[in-house]
């Protein structure tokens, strides 16, 4: 077994409430002693309800936000309390699209300075081919370089979210939620997109979703994160066809059945 | 057909058509470009006239009467368009477009400064949050509360002398200006800063530097350009309103204010309203055109943030 790409060791978060004369501040504990492995190439899903702190996991892999306690190794190296110069590996290394298209483009930025962002604080070189084959790479045109983000689509808008993922060539790229503010429609589209470039690129994958159904096709291994912690993880066949939890089974109960006479039963969470 | 589809047009330039278009934003742009040309222009136009602001003509004011000028209306004739000051009898046309230009270039001067000192502190205090925004949002709270008319006024009574007094007016104009602004900008980079595209910035390793320029800056510019074009009238109007009250330009320097401040006596003890009635409605067609733009301005802008996201 090769060594994991991404790892996190007994990450915790713990969010403080503001503090009154008479009551102390209430704490939470958006993500509590949890371990998570991605080795390379590896599609990775981490599934649960909102508020389970999936969102806060992603955001500590990415060294967006920093942990209360635990360890953040990217590549082997400790980087979890890195910051600049020091986190210029993950930053070229470590992609990431986010979950609402209409929120993560810069609305008074053009397509083409979106997607050469990355390149730029990287240094690497950002000429109009190096564009053009990123932009047609996610299924859109290079005429498009230089309009803005609201003359897109949501679908559209995700794939520019993923051209900028792709720009400096990462090993891995997190989605959080990719697909949950789009239309049914073209939820499968982008999906296959992230798993058609997953697999040309050998990337490392680790796709943040509340909706079982939408994981299952692309993931490898399912972690399913409640209340903060990882409740069961497991190979995506194994998970999906045997769940050891009962929440992991309420979570698969939960998952719309397409034929109308084999209603599925919802099953009640202790 | 193509060509119009490959033509894309960013944000900025579309709200600025859409204030062109605007009946508000023509009107206030005309209005506001040719007070302005009169006060760009005051050498000319008073050269035209053939007077000069600084010269007397104790010949046109009726030492009799109190100095009040001969001939109908201040003394309007040919030769002196909008009469001519009581008193002194300098030419009030000559004044009026050099009071212009003073009272234009001061409250413009103070206006950038003060949207520049506004704008970095409001976007500091937005974007880097903890200690930094409440230790600065606390001393805006005071500057805002703070009694800034009592302030100016006892501060430019012991300001020495040897500094120019347009430079103490501009200086403190901005000082106190630049509150409101940072309030404003404040409360919308906090908005900005918890948008996903900010994560993107800093998750590809954007410097804080090019976060400040090139994400948030852009993203405030239509707040800005309003900013900018609602507070220079409101400048104009509290530079005026110090020179009326005697603390703000020496008596003699053509300045707007001054002239409005001087003329009210006048008409008190009896003079034609001319010396009134000129220099007022120079200052209410700047903040009148000013307003206008400013308004036509936040109007486009508005409807952005609104539909666009």
């Amino acid at each position: 077994m090769s060594e994991p790409l991404l790892s996190l060791e007994q990450v915790s978060k713990t969010f403080r409430g503001r503090s009154t004369p008479f009551a102390p501040p209430s704490v939470t504990h958006a993500v509590d002693e949890v371990t998570l492995d991605v080795k390379p190439g590896e599609t990775v899903a981490l599934v649960g309800e909102s508020g389970s702190g999936k969102s806060t996991l992603s955001r500590i892999a990415l060294r967006l936000l920093d942990p209360t306690s635990g360890t953040v190794r990217w590549d082997g190296e400790d980087i979890t309390r890195a910051h600049g110069r020091g986190l210029r590996t993950l930053r070229r290394e470590l992609g990431v699209v986010f979950q609402d298209p209409y929120t993560s483009l810069n609305p008074r930025q053009t397509v083409g300075r979106i997607i050469a962002a990355p390149l730029r604080n990287q240094g690497l070189p950002r000429d109009e081919k190096t564009l053009a084959s990123l932009i047609t790479s996610v299924g859109l045109s290079p005429e498009q370089l230089n309009r803005y983000p609201h003359q897109f689509s949501g679908g559209q808008r995700q794939r520019i979210g993923i051209a900028r993922a792709l720009a400096t060539g990462p090993r891995m790229i997190i989605a959080d939620e990719p697909v949950s503010a789009l239309d049914v429609s073209i939820r499968a589209q982008i999906l296959s997109l992230l798993d058609e470039l997953q697999q040309d690129r050998g990337l490392a994958l680790l796709i943040v979703s509340h909706d079982l159904a939408v994981v299952r096709g692309i993931a490898d291994r399912v972690a399913v994160m409640r209340a903060g912690r990882i409740v069961e993880t497991g190979r995506v066949e194994q998970v999906y066809a045997d769940p050891q939890e009962d929440y992991t089974r309420a979570l698969l109960a939960a998952v719309p059945v397409p034929d109308p006479h084999r209603r599925a039963r919802p099953l009640p969470v202790d | 057909m193509t060509a119009a589809v490959a033509r894309a047009r960013s944000p900025l330039s579309l709200a600025l058509r859409r204030t062109a278009r605007s009946f508000g934003g023509r009107l206030g742009a005309a209005i506001l470009l040719l007070v302005l040309l009169a006060g760009l222009c005051a050498p000319l136009l008073a050269a035209l006239e053939g007077q000069d602001p600084h010269a007397f003509n104790g010949d046109l004011v009726d030492g009799n009467n109190g100095g009040n000028p001969f001939g109908s209306f201040g003394g309007v004739s040919g030769t002196h368009w909008f009469g001519v000051e009581p008193g002194t009898g300098r030419d009030l046309f000559a004044l009026v477009v050099y009071g212009i230009r003073t009272t234009v270039i001061i409250a413009i001067a103070a206006t950038v400064i003060s949207v520049i000192i506004g704008a970095t502190i409001g976007m500091a205090m937005g974007y880097l949050g903890g200690w930094f925004e409440a230790v600065l949002g606390r001393f805006v709270d005071f500057m805002f509360g703070f009694p800034t008319l009592l302030f100016l006024i006892a501060l430019q009574l012991i300001v020495p002398s040897s500094i120019p007094k347009p430079v103490v007016l501009t200086v403190v104009l901005a000082a106190f200006g630049w509150v409101s602004t940072a309030r404003l900008i404040h409360t919308q980079t906090r908005q900005l800063a918890a948008r996903e595209f900010i994560d993107a910035a800093r998750a590809s390793g954007t410097p804080l530097r090019r976060v400040f320029v090139s994400e948030l800056l852009p993203n405030l510019v239509g707040t800005l350009a309003v900013v900018v074009a609602l507070s220079f009238p409101a400048t104009v109007a509290v530079s005026a309103g110090l020179s009326f009250l005697g603390v703000g330009l020496d008596p003699s320097s053509p300045d707007l204010g001054v002239l409005i401040g001087q003329s009210i006596t006048w008409t008190y003890t009896g003079a034609d309203a001319g010396y009134l009635i000129f220099p007022s409605i120079a200052l209410l067609l700047i903040i009148l055109g000013a307003t206008l733009l400013g308004d036509a301005l936040r109007d486009a802008f508005d409807v952005r943030t609104e539909s666009g996201r």
